[in-house]
């Protein structure tokens, strides 16, 4: 146990303010925005239905996570398992949930560097976004977790600014109609749609079991935990229903809806072109999103080796991202169908079952007794 | 040639600190990582984590949605 402690100590010694991890959350969930987009073919004009539901799902299973790191305080994912399962059994269950997330940060940098040819610079090559964003993401976890959680706030004020800008520079073409017809949802729809957004954007926020345990102020943990989940999902919800209110029935059949209403946008001829801006927010919230799980996973492979420093994993999972993310998929369509319908199901075992039955052992075993 | 930089990169402070274990760990990684990558340059097929994915979910439990 107290080995562990000095591991800890010496993996990690930057420390984090609670504001800053709201933050980080709020990066964390914007940084999806535009994968959202993967529920409109199947929710259609009803998905800020599905993001509320959504919402209420993921608050449900915060708790569960909180409740995890609860009788733990200041350790991460992988020393509880090794407490609550054992040595053994505890690395396998790490190994479980590091392959879980592993695949996100290849997924994710594939996703924007599509996005920069698609929409941006149709004549680049996938790989050179991907490599320039892989070695700014090294760079960042090199630098540890306090710089990353330092350069949150702005990526958060920039993102909020954006948005409400593109609102009021949008409000012509607003047509309030486009959210009718309202109830024609079916069941099989709602949960799909529920799951998708609860996979991709909220349950995410598991990731930070990695980093809540750096936390300075460990009682305002669940406070800014449910903060920044609540203000990321406000902001989704204001993009989404804005995307749904300009575009209406348009919306199912396109890659990225936020950066269509974006180049919808002409104030007098005067402003125009400001979907830039758009990808300008995409860069900075993924960038954020793809260091935290960087971060994440690093630490993890790090803890789980018992090693004292996560330094050296980070240029080889450099690496073995780059490569994955470029051999992923043919385009980015497929990459659609993956996140629609498949990687919610997948995510299942990390997301759902295995915190519930490390909660259920916890609760059975009676750590926090154990541990005075 | 990547490689060499990123063992300049890393090396010399983890040689200071004498993490024998850490070094072996890195150089073990990276060229594992370095083989993949390569093999994919030259255009063989990586096994690809997100095709086993579809294969379990779709084929073998039919659990997807659509």
């Amino acid at each position: 146990m107290f080995l562990g402690a000095i591991y800890v100590m010496r993996l990690e010694k930057g420390i984090i303010s609670s504001t800053q991890l709201v933050y980080l959350i709020f990066g964390l969930i914007t940084g999806s925005i535009l994968t959202v987009t993967y529920s409109f073919g199947i929710t259609k004009q009803n998905t800020w239905i599905v993001i509320i539901t959504g919402f209420v799902v993921t608050a449900v299973f915060t708790t569960v996570y909180l409740g995890l790191m609860k009788p733990f305080p200041g350790k991460n994912l992988v020393e509880i398992n090794d407490i609550v399962y054992g040595n053994f059994l505890g690395r396998v269950i790490s190994c479980i949930y590091i392959s879980g997330f592993f695949m996100i940060v290849p997924y994710n940098l594939r996703f924007v560097a599509d996005f920069m040819v698609e929409s941006l610079f149709p004549e680049t090559p996938v790989v050179v976004f991907a490599l320039v964003f892989v070695l700014l993401g090294m760079w960042a976890v090199r630098e540890g977790l306090e710089v990353i959680a330092r350069v949150s706030p702005i990526i958060s004020v920039v993102t909020i600014m954006v948005v409400f800008s593109l609102i009021i520079f949008i409000i012509k073409d607003m047509n309030i109609t486009n959210l009718l017809p309202l109830y024609n949802l079916t069941f099989k729809k709602l949960v799909q749609g529920t799951h998708i957004i609860f996979a991709i954007p909220f349950g995410e926020i598991q990731i930070l079991l990695f980093i809540a345990p750096y936390v300075k102020e460990q009682k305002k943990v669940k406070k800014s935990m449910f903060l920044g989940l609540l203000f990321g999902m406000i902001i989704v919800l204001i993009v989404i229903i804005r995307n749904i209110v300009v575009l209406g029935v348009l919306l199912d059949n396109q890659v990225s809806a936020t950066y269509q209403v974006a180049t919808l946008i002409n104030v007098g001829e005067t402003i125009t072109k400001v979907e830039v801006l758009v990808g300008m927010v995409l860069l900075f919230t993924l960038f954020l999103k793809v260091c935290i799980f960087y971060y994440a996973i690093v630490l993890g492979i790090a803890t789980i080796l018992k090693m004292r420093t996560y330094k050296p994993i980070i240029i080889p999972y450099g690496v073995i991202s780059l490569t994955l993310s470029m051999s992923l998929y043919e385009a980015s369509i497929d990459g659609g169908y993956f996140g629609a319908n498949i990687y919610p199901i997948s995510a299942i075992p990390v997301q759902v079952i295995l915190p519930v039955l490390t909660l259920i052992i916890i609760w059975l075993r009676r750590f926090p007794k154990e541990k005075s | 040639m990547l490689d060499i930089i990123a063992v300049i990169i890393e090396v010399p402070e983890l040689l200071k600190r004498q993490y024998w274990r850490e070094i072996f760990i890195f150089f073990f990684l990276l060229f594992f990582t370095t083989l993949v990558a390569y093999l994919y340059v030259k255009g063989f097929e990586i096994p690809n984590p997100m095709d086993g994915l579809k294969y379990i979910v779709k084929d073998l439990l039919k659990l997807n949605y659509k």
